[in-house]
């Protein structure tokens, strides 16, 4: 067996140094070798055929099986192309779709606050109103140090219900 | 297609793989010869030391003798080609450079090809014509 020796290492490699490292993916410069090997079959009857025209029975023979299977390599590229194309019409739908569910669910979300909002900015309505007539009452009857807090605290509670409340164009 | 190996040089595995400005090609050579009828591709490693090349990815190395003995470290980075005289063996290491800003051999599957020229045929340059107009110059 043939002795394989050891690397030398050069004492100056002479690089500039401004290499960066490349990606551990197939690097996206190196381009697919696909062009002639996308079909071996009709490449492989092409060539016999093309080599030796009665290779297949007779020249007859021959030139119709390199025909035929070009003509249905050509169908079959045509179709490939077709459902890549269709594939890459598929993606972008379902990209489409998966945003319309996002929005879909943000919208539900804004709905449900929306009721949830909407009865409590009824309750402080109410609540509120309720206060300042009774506040009312504590004047009437001299009772200032009971109405004064109470008529603060209806207004803020009606003013707060009053603008939380959501609107329309919220929505 | 299956062809013969080139045993006037040795293809050593890619050294240092993804390290920038030290991945290097490393090459024995094993009789003297001249480095013009030989060049590198970059292909993608399948079964039993195979490989299938990537479109658009040769390097040449040009015209120059080198001996049995001498090693060429191909450094894909840019750089400086330089010579050095390894004292182990006397021989030379000689470096050069495929001038790449990143390193191509991150990936495994991602080896070099050693090929040789055996037959070119050269697409002729067109030559030049007269120039003759009709009309008027400004």
């Amino acid at each position: 067996m043939v002795e394989i020796p050891d690397i030398p290492t050069p004492s100056d490699t002479g690089a500039d140094g401004q290499q960066i490292q490349g990606s551990n993916d197939i690097p996206t410069e190196l381009m697919e070798p696909s062009q002639l090997s996308r079909f071996p079959m009709v490449n492989a009857i092409e060539g016999l055929a093309a080599a030796n025209n009665r290779v297949f029975g007779s020249e007859a023979t021959s030139k119709m099986l390199v025909a035929t299977t070009s003509h249905f390599a050509g169908e079959l590229s045509r179709s490939q192309d077709d459902t890549t194309r269709l594939r890459q019409q598929i993606d972008i739908l379902r990209d489409e779709k998966a945003d319309i569910s996002s929005r879909n669910a943000v919208l539900n979300e804004r709905i449900a606050s929306f009721r949830s909002n909407r009865h409590f900015s009824n309750f402080g309505i109410f609540a509120g109103t309720t206060l300042i007539g009774a506040c009312i009452e504590f004047f009437q009857n001299d009772m200032a140090t009971y109405g004064i807090p109470v008529m603060i605290l209806g207004t803020i509670l009606l003013f707060l219900s009053w603008f939380i409340a959501p609107r329309r164009g919220d929505q | 297609m299956i062809v013969s190996n080139i045993p006037e040089l040795f293809l050593y595995p890619v050294e240092e793989r993804g390290k920038p400005n030290q991945e290097r090609i490393v090459i024995l050579v094993n009789e003297t010869i001249n480095l013009g009828q030989y060049g590198i591709m970059v292909g993608y490693a399948g079964v039993n030391q195979s490989a299938t090349p990537f479109q658009d990815n040769l390097f040449w190395f040009g015209n120059g003798v080198v001996n049995k003995g001498d090693w060429i470290m191909l450094f894909t980075g840019k750089g400086e080609p330089k010579s050095d005289i390894w004292l182990d063996a006397g021989t030379k290491i000689y470096s050069v450079h495929w001038g790449r800003d990143k390193t191509m051999f991150t990936n495994t599957n991602v080896v070099p090809m050693l090929f040789r020229i055996d037959a070119i045929n050269v697409g002729i340059a067109p030559v030049d014509v007269p120039q003759l107009s009709i009309g008027k110059h400004a």
